[in-house]
């Protein structure tokens, strides 16, 4: 260009001094319409054989472009040949990563005003030689061209015809993409690709290789080093391209597993709804829960004489106690996930704060069972208060099995509610009522047919040894907090908790015997009792019973990972009942010497305490509560997720099929 | 899966961007090089060929430089099947021609279309999501979309400088061969390349 239009007399004469150069070397830029064609390397002195890099150097008409490899939904990329001479070897171009050229609807890739692609020359002797080499390409700005640049590669006493520009040619093989980082992860869930890698940022964008991975024009989002994009139908599970980023270009070269997706990590809304539905069916029967409800249960029973519409009012207000409560710990686990806290479900007990709560809660409904108070009324009170008072108590029995409940993780849910997490948030809220109407479906009947209640038992005396009975369940329930608890913090936190639970005692048995300033003093206790608990650090029990060599970090995980040497990734917690029942069933000593023998690395991932690497690693696999189980081994390409209950047989299944 | 129905039929409410394959083709009233309007459900009973194209778009050129679009034309047109050649350039853009021009390059391009379909404003060719030029569509005696895609397998620039057309896979013709068959098309939706076009 410069040489073509000298504006000033200095340009002219440099131009001059440029053109004799030029004929020195023999180097020309081939000019077509719409760009000037030239080799570019570093250095155009060659002293020794070997292999040098040198790069096609196009500069178009300012706003023109030619395309990337896949030029996208319009397009194609230029083609280079060069005629085979013998002792030197012109090797393929490289591409450089390309930049995204839109024309809605329509989106290609390309290289708008100029690219260089690098390529090599291998020179084997130094004798005179030349190449003729055939460029054909299409230039475009609204509309293309095709067009083609027919360029010489002369070698003439020790000197290449080529410019010497060895700034330009690094930075654009700095361009050319890279191995992709080993953190470099994808997956896919409802048709939705997930890349993720450290190096990923806000501009970061993903240039498949392949035509049936995404339609080009579809919106690549951005979160948390993660790009996630719509695909094909077509999409075979190979995710085949370059992402850029801040550092430049690398490659992925990923295969999802479509069949795991179906059965595993992604289940649909109405799947994620059913199974919310029996999940909180289920919760009904676990052993926390159970004596709450069946004390409910046993109120309908003594009550079962009265009016129908008492009865329905009653189970009604349950109902209503019920998904209330799920509905507000939905919108606080809602609200923390979308103020970016890593969150699941089962976190609430990741507090002491919390799991002393709970404990103490626990523990008293079992003394108030035991030792048989009516704590909301008193004998007198009973009758005149019955319609109001009960449904108070109708409705807030349904909130506290809910908070009772919130430990027990029935297998069912950590699927459905890692599903309601990951979604937007209606779908959150929906998944959860689905868990509440579940959870309260047995009053729900009941309310709607009163005469229900005349198929439960007669009420008599029994009635009074099973309260006691589930009384004994819930000291269980209150000695299992007690033990993940320990888990957590140290002796000396302990020791509050303790105190905490004879207080209460004391409080209860002050009640019973009718102590005439019952009130005052429970109130003054509980006072005292609260402000020292508000004041108390917890401290973290430091001193993990777990040796190391079997803590899980991500950093393991990759080593083994790049060393193709197989593990298995236990994601458990104390306060995980399922994992402290798969632990005994499934994780025997037998067990882990098999794993030894075949040289699969067990690691154990910690989640007792909060913990945002196993949160993060968690939310991976599209669970957000326990137990989860991950193999791999190198015949897998994505780490696979087993069941959620385990038994030594099946793992050995696993482990003797991969 | 219901999440992606849900926004599938919301989709179809909205704006019905693009066809599905072995659905009914919609269809459209355009005006020809004559100035007679050419309405799709007329040819119901006959096997219809879609091909979206600009003259001045150097794939599209390539094709018929070789004759290989004619020969395609040609070919089926004789068969009684109705090829639609459709213009989706707007006023003003690259490949938008008159009524007398289109005539003009139809006669010396010895093609063969059974229309050429003016579609200015580009509601058809949205209505089908054509991409580029070429751009083909098949659809059956039952009004039933086929075929969408390239015309062949010489994606990217294979078309534009690769020398030989007639050696590539024509996905159109094997479609064509599977419909007279009575068989089920094998590659039935594929990547179009070629130039945008011109909205």
């Amino acid at each position: 260009m410069r040489a073509a239009k000298p504006p000033f007399p200095f340009m002219r004469f440099l131009s001059l001094f440029l053109i004799i150069l030029a004929f020195a070397v023999d180097a020309k830029a081939i000019k077509t319409d719409h760009a000037e064609i030239s080799i570019i390397g570093k250095n155009n002195i060659i002293s020794e054989p070997g292999t040098i890099d040198l790069g096609y150097k196009f500069i178009f008409t300012p706003g023109w472009h030619t395309y990337w490899i896949n030029p996208g939904d319009s397009g194609g990329p230029p083609t280079f040949q060069s005629s085979q001479v013998k002792g030197w070897k012109i090797n393929q171009n490289l591409w450089p990563g390309p930049q995204t050229i839109e024309y809605p609807p329509l989106m290609t890739y390309g290289y708008e005003n100029e690219v260089v692609f690098p390529f090599k020359l291998e020179i084997v002797d130094l004798e005179n030689k030349e190449t003729d080499i055939n460029i054909k390409f299409l230039v475009c700005d609204d509309i293309c061209v095709p067009e083609e640049a027919n360029l010489k590669l002369i070698l003439k006493n020790k000197i290449l015809n080529i410019e010497e520009r060895p700034d330009e040619l690094k930075k654009w093989t700095k361009l050319v993409p890279v191995r992709g980082p080993p953190d470099l992860k994808a997956s896919i869930q409802n048709n939705q690709i997930r890349i993720s890698a450290d190096l990923i940022d806000r501009g970061s964008y993903f240039f498949p290789y392949d035509d049936q991975v995404i339609d080009f024009s579809t919106k690549q989002n951005f979160l948390d080093s993660t790009l996630s994009f719509e695909t094909l139908d077509s999409f075979d599970g190979k995710v085949n391209g370059i992402i850029s980023s801040e550092s430049g270009f690398f490659e992925i070269n990923k295969k999802v597993s479509l069949q795991e997706t179906v059965q595993q990590t992604s289940i649909s809304l109405l799947t994620a709804i059913i199974f919310a539905l029996i999940g909180g069916l289920i919760l009904n029967l676990m052993p926390c829960v159970l004596p709450v409800i069946a004390l409910k249960a046993l109120s309908l029973v003594k009550n079962a004489n009265e009016s129908r519409s008492s009865v329905t009012m009653n189970a009604s207000a349950y109902v209503f106690g019920v998904i209330l409560t799920f509905m507000v710990i939905a919108s606080l686990l809602i609200s923390f996930k979308n103020a970016g806290e890593l969150i699941g479900w089962g976190y609430q007990l990741q507090s002491p704060f919390i799991v002393t709560l709970l404990c103490l809660l626990i523990f008293s409904i079992g003394l108030i069972l035991v030792i048989n108070i009516d704590i909301f009324s008193s004998a007198g009170k009973l009758e005149r208060f019955n319609k109001g008072s009960g449904l108070v108590n109708s409705f807030l029995t349904g909130a506290l099995s809910v908070i009772v409940a919130s430990p027990c993780t029935a297998p069912f849910m950590g699927a459905a509610l890692g599903f309601a997490l990951i979604q937007p948030d209606i779908y959150s809220y929906l998944v959860f009522l689905s868990l509440a109407v579940g959870f309260a479906l047995p009053y729900f009947l009941i309310a709607i047919f009163p005469s229900l209640v005349n198929f439960l038992p007669k009420p008599g005396q029994w009635m009074e040894s099973l309260k006691q009975l589930f009384g004994f369940m819930m000291f269980g329930a209150a000695i299992w907090l007690l033990w993940v608890l320990a888990n957590q913090v140290d002796a000396n936190s302990l020791l509050i908790v303790m105190v905490g639970l004879f207080l209460s005692a004391f409080i209860l048995w002050l009640q019973k015997t009718n102590f005439k300033h019952s009130i005052k003093t429970a109130l003054i206790l509980v006072f005292v009792y609260g402000y020292c608990l508000g004041n108390w650090d917890f401290k973290e029990n430091t001193g993990t019973k777990e040796d190391d060599s079997m803590a899980w970090s991500l950093e393991r995980e990759i080593d083994l990972r790049d060393d193709n040497r197989s593990y298995f990734i236990n994601f458990t917690a104390a306060w995980c009942i399922t994992c402290q029942v798969n632990e005994a069933v499934a994780f025997t000593d037998n067990m882990m010497e098999i794993f030894d023998n075949k040289d699969i690395t067990y690691l154990k991932a910690d989640w007792t305490n909060r913990n945002a690497t196993i949160a993060k690693e968690l939310e991976k696999y599209n669970r957000s509560g326990l137990p989860v189980y991950i193999y791999w081994n190198k015949n897998l390409d994505e780490p696979m997720v087993l069941n959620e209950l385990l038994t030594e047989g099946y793992l050995m299944e696993i482990i003797d099929e991969n | 899966m219901k999440i992606k129905i849900l926004v599938f039929l919301i989709a179809c409410c909205t704006l019905f961007a693009g066809v599905k394959n072995d659905a009914t083709a919609p269809t459209f009233v355009l005006m020809n090089q004559d100035s007679e309007m050419v309405d799709l459900a007329s040819f119901k009973g006959k096997k219809i060929i879609l091909e979206w194209t600009n003259h001045d778009c150097p794939f599209v050129k390539r094709h018929y430089d070789t004759e290989n679009m004619q020969e395609l034309q040609r070919e089926y047109t004789n068969n009684n099947v109705i090829w639609l050649s459709i213009i989706s350039s707007a006023e003003g853009k690259q490949g938008y021609v008159t009524k007398s021009e289109a005539k003009g390059l139809t006669a010396s391009r010895n093609a063969q279309p059974s229309h050429v379909l003016f579609d200015s404003n580009g509601d058809v060719g949205r209505l089908y999501d054509a991409k580029t030029t070429p751009h083909m569509y098949v659809i059956d005696e039952k009004g039933l979309l086929r075929y969408q895609g390239a015309i062949d397998d010489l994606g990217r620039t294979g078309a534009l400088f690769s020398t030989d057309l007639s050696k590539a896979k024509n996905y159109v013709r094997n479609a064509m061969n599977s419909l007279f068959l009575g068989k089920d098309v094998a590659e039935k939706n594929t990547r179009p390349y070629g130039c945008s076009v011109k909205y």
